[in-house]
């Protein structure tokens, strides 16, 4: 809806505008209206869902952790994997979402210096939950095979 | 949400939700060191008492609580891996902010952090991998 509104503005400043310094200031006026706030509250709701699912998986693993300290020994070690490995992959879905969150906010950055920071940033996220997925794949393996 | 956006701050929620996940590692590592106290004494207590065919199933109940202790610190370092995850989102949002002299020196500190917190876990992971080999051969 805010595209369309967006869209709807820029067409109107080609109609009325003499030239192309008379656009630039409406789009951009357009974009600090619109888009800046839109963005802003997307990105606030991924990042915070992002922060829950990491939450919930910590608050899952500690309570499957208190479950556990029951049981025997050797039955504990590889109960404790298991936590690990769902704990990991809450990681992982956090991370997808933080590496979306990021990318949107690529739309705001302005100096390359920040766009250096950012694409750093989201390049170690992607790494991470590279090797995470690597991770779990190979503890799956593992735990096919003891089973 | 807008009305509300003002009066939040997304730092302060994810540095809460990060200190209550610290508490749950610090709880992991506890239980870990308590449990591996208990069970070192009892397994010394035994093997004083037993003779030396039945030393050697202690032996291997040994090599268990090793693993169990071992087992229980990666579990309390992937608290942390997902703690510094999300202290890593913090610094993206600081980004957006125009304070670039406090969001340099956050943000290297906090990557110093969350560099040294997955180069341990790769570490432990390491020996204990190696540590399984040894006791499977």
């Amino acid at each position: 809806m805010d595209g369309i509104v967006i869209v709807a503005i820029a067409q109107e400043g080609l109609l009325r505008g003499t030239g192309t310094e008379n656009q630039s200031p409406l789009v951009s006026e357009v974009t600090e209206s619109f888009l800046v706030p839109y963005i802003n509250y997307l990105t606030f709701g991924i990042d915070i869902a992002a922060g829950l699912i990491i939450g919930l998986s910590a608050i899952f693993a500690l309570i499957s952790f208190i479950k556990i300290l029951i049981k025997p020994i050797k039955e504990q070690t590889q109960s404790k994997e298991t936590i690990r490995l769902n704990l990991t992959r809450g990681m992982l879905l956090a991370l997808d979402f933080e590496i979306g969150s990021d990318i949107l906010k690529t739309i705001l950055l302005p100096s390359v210096r920040e766009l250096t920071i950012l694409a750093a940033i989201v390049g170690i996220r992607i790494v991470l939950s590279w090797s995470l997925s690597k991770e779990i794949e190979r503890h799956s393996t593992v735990i096919k095979e003891e089973t | 949400m807008s009305l509300l956006l003002p009066y939040i701050n997304i730092e302060d929620i994810i540095f809460t939700i990060t200190l209550v996940i610290d508490i749950f590692a610090i709880s992991v590592i506890a239980v870990s060191v308590i449990q591996t106290i208990y069970y070192l004494s009892l397994y010394k207590f035994k093997s004083l008492l037993s003779s030396a065919a039945a030393k050697t199933t202690s032996i291997s109940n040994l090599n268990i609580i090793q693993r169990n202790f071992v087992t229980g610190f990666i579990l309390a370092l992937e608290f942390e891996a997902a703690n510094t995850i999300l202290k890593m989102g913090v610094f993206t949002s600081l980004v957006i902010d125009k304070s670039s002299t406090t969001l340099s020196d956050s943000f290297i500190n906090n990557f110093i952090i969350f560099v040294m917190v997955i180069s341990i876990r790769i570490a432990i992971k390491q020996s204990l991998g190696r540590f399984k080999k040894r006791n499977s051969s």
